[in-house]
């Protein structure tokens, strides 16, 4: 291996397209955990979700040719999932840390089960042949930046357009106002009547389906699907929140970092040559959680936490 | 102990017992629609189950030496959840006691084999303690999120160990990357024809050792504070850092015994399957257990007889083992949602 393998002008433009189609999955997690965080819900299993949207889009749409009938079960599981965690920790208050991690441990057993159930023990799964791509006209010629941005499938683009969606709903409108009461103080905002349960569901329910539909996208920048494919990219995304500050552009800008990282492990892996080779790949692979880890770390010295929600992950019983 | 408060105790425990199993029972239930709808007979499905838990001598052995490490581990994690540190760092604790136990037994000759037995365990809880410690650090001088830097510790072990077996302790005659096997002065001697091997004895020990610990030390006190209300402890002069530090090096010291005597007991040569999900399944456990060392120990058996039973079920009705990873989670989803019900009540 070379360093050209990974930093020729070829080799960059691909490393970099595959940073974009990394990071579009934990760019709309992320951004609608944000808004989820800031009612004061902390969705703690999005890995779970990554892992049934996936497994979902990839049964009923990567593997059959019907991608977009594929995202929109992924989104039905999504919510599904999330109105049992939503049972769980909203409606009965149980500990919004271990039912988050307990949801992961529950879905990582049944897409197992699921998976191998379907295409058998020893089997082989069908290919996946995922969404294809759209060149966006006149965008895509831009150099440099054309293909590496505009020559995306459309479930991308969806990705990198709903942080800023996020953002006006937060921002500028009468919910998202009344998310953000709930999740500085919902005593308050009970007062003057605002549906503290029911602004809480819809931002649970909205982040369940958006971290399903990033399971899809993790399919489709993969090009495949196994056991465990998500790969802790779900925990990542909990991890972009924090170094966003909960503020969705935030998580789109913290998305493309992880996303570059993602992308030059995975090409140096693919060009390092194997278990011979004398390259440690292994650093290479162990890059994204590395980063995570040191990403965090800072971040959360750094804020000194005044931008967290206040009640984050307390469960809230109205007056009335 | 009074009387009032061994009553109190008792019907607690009760109380916990009726809805695990009440748990179970729905669980089984809604596990024997899947495995009808994935064409199987539940009954024959859920009889093999048995037989690969406790069906004959050997399996019940199994049962006993699959349950050490489970123990140690939801133990660790008791410590650790008793000062509101949830970290889900066992599974890094377990792999990079195995790799520090590993490299030591595997590169130096300590004379006698159980002079090199105890170091390596020593080597394994030091190794487990100071990578839970980091966590334990983070969260409580800056409040980094324990299940976010814990997780991605546990991936860069994996990948530590992958390295470890690939390049430094690389088996020149083996075909994929793994170390060469364990010298055999070192390997856990079998208590006579059985299974069983010394590591089950000290996880025995452990359990009243973590009862003693919180009943009746100092630490215990301070912990069960610190648990309750953090701002209360600081008012009363406990040092909350400290208690949980001490939590944090005592679950990691677990978590890493457990991977010393996972290699030197059962697995006998790093790879990369000695990686397994053992420090997740233990967090069930933990829950289920409800953090108490004797809660933990049924429901480490209830857990690895699920475990060990799937396999068996997989081999006669073709069922993926990992239905049982599904009810095991749903036992876990049912009993948290009943407790917290009948606290709200």
């Amino acid at each position: 291996m070379t360093w050209s393998d990974v930093f020729g002008q070829e080799a960059l433009v691909a490393v970099l397209a595959a940073a974009v189609r990394l990071a579009a999955p934990l760019a709309v997690a992320a951004a609608v955990e944000c808004l989820c965080q800031r009612s004061g819900v902390f969705n703690l299993g999005l890995e779970g979700f990554f892992l049934m949207g996936a497994l979902a889009y990839f049964m009923t749409g990567a593997s059959t040719g019907h991608a977009w009938v594929g995202v929109i079960v992924a989104m039905v599981v999504g919510v599904a999932l999330a109105a049992l965690t939503g049972l769980l920790i909203i409606t009965v208050g149980v500990d919004q840390i271990i039912a988050g991690i307990t949801i992961v441990l529950f879905c990582t057993g049944l897409t197992s089960f699921l998976y191998l159930q379907v295409y058998g023990i020893t089997g082989t799964p069908p290919e996946s042949s995922g969404m294809s791509t759209w060149r966006v006209p006149i965008l895509s010629d831009i150099p440099g930046l054309g293909p590496v941005v505009f020559d995306q499938t459309p479930l991308v683009y969806v990705a990198l357009v709903v942080p800023f969606v996020v953002w006006w709903v937060l921002a500028r409108t009468a919910y998202g106002l009344r998310v953000r009461a709930v999740g500085d103080s919902p005593a308050v905002a009970d007062e003057v009547g605002v549906r503290v349960l029911r602004t809480r569901w819809a931002a649970l329910l909205s982040s369940g389906a958006a971290a399903a539909f990033a399971g899809a996208l993790v399919v489709d920048g993969l090009g495949l699907f196994r056991e465990g494919i998500t790969a802790g990219r779900g925990w990542i995304a909990l991890a972009v929140v924090i170094l966003a500050r909960w503020n969705p552009i935030g998580a789109l800008v913290g998305s493309l970092f992880f996303g570059l990282v993602d992308g030059l492990q995975l090409r140096v892996q693919a060009v390092s040559g194997g278990i011979n080779s004398s390259v440690p790949y292994e650093l290479f692979a162990a890059l994204p959680y590395l980063a995570t880890f040191l990403v965090v770390v800072i971040a959360t010295v750094r804020m000194r936490r005044s931008r967290e929600p206040r009640v984050l992950g307390v469960p809230f019983t109205p007056a009335r | 102990m009074s009387s009032t408060v061994l009553a109190a105790r008792l019907r607690e425990g009760s109380l916990t017992a009726a809805s695990v199993a009440a748990a179970v029972l729905v669980a089984l239930v809604l596990g024997a629609i899947v495995i009808s709808a994935a064409g199987a007979d539940p009954v024959v499905a859920y009889r093999g189950m048995v037989q690969g838990a406790v069906g004959d001598g050997p399996a019940f052995q199994r049962l006993l030496v699959g349950m050490t490490p489970l123990v140690l581990l939801a133990l660790g994690y008791a410590i650790a959840f008793r000062v509101r540190l949830f970290t889900i760092g066992a599974q890094g604790g377990y792999d990079l006691g195995g790799i520090a136990a590993g490299w030591l037994v595997l590169s130096l000759d300590f004379g006698p084999g159980w002079v090199g037995i105890v170091l390596a365990l020593g080597v394994a809880m030091i190794a487990g303690a100071l990578i839970a410690l980091v966590v334990g650090a983070l969260y409580t001088r800056y409040s980094v999120n324990p299940v976010i830097t814990s997780l991605m510790l546990n991936y860069l072990v994996l990948y530590v160990l992958a390295w470890v077996v690939r390049v430094p302790l690389r088996n020149p005659n083996g075909f994929t990357p793994e170390s060469a096997p364990v010298p055999d002065d070192v390997v856990l001697p079998h208590l006579g024809t059985t299974l069983i091997h010394p590591g089950v004895l000290l996880a025995l020990v452990a359990v009243p050792l973590v009862m003693w610990l919180s009943r009746r030390t100092r630490w215990g006190f301070a912990s069960l504070v610190v648990g309750l209300n953090e701002s209360a402890a600081r008012a009363t002069g406990t040092s909350v850092a400290r208690t949980v530090l001490v939590a944090a090096g005592l679950s990691g010291a677990l978590s890493g015994l457990a991977g010393g005597i996972a290699l030197l007991g059962t697995e006998l040569r790093l790879s990369g399957g000695f990686h397994s999900s053992i420090g997740f399944t233990a967090i069930v456990v933990a829950l289920l257990g409800r953090s108490s060392p004797v809660g933990i120990v049924l429901a480490a058996a209830l857990i690895q007889g699920l475990t060990q039973g799937g396999t068996m079920m997989q081999t006669l009705t073709q069922v993926p083992s990992a239905v049982s990873v599904v009810l095991q989670t749903l036992v876990v989803l049912l009993v948290l949602l009943m407790t917290r019900w009948r606290e709200r009540a």
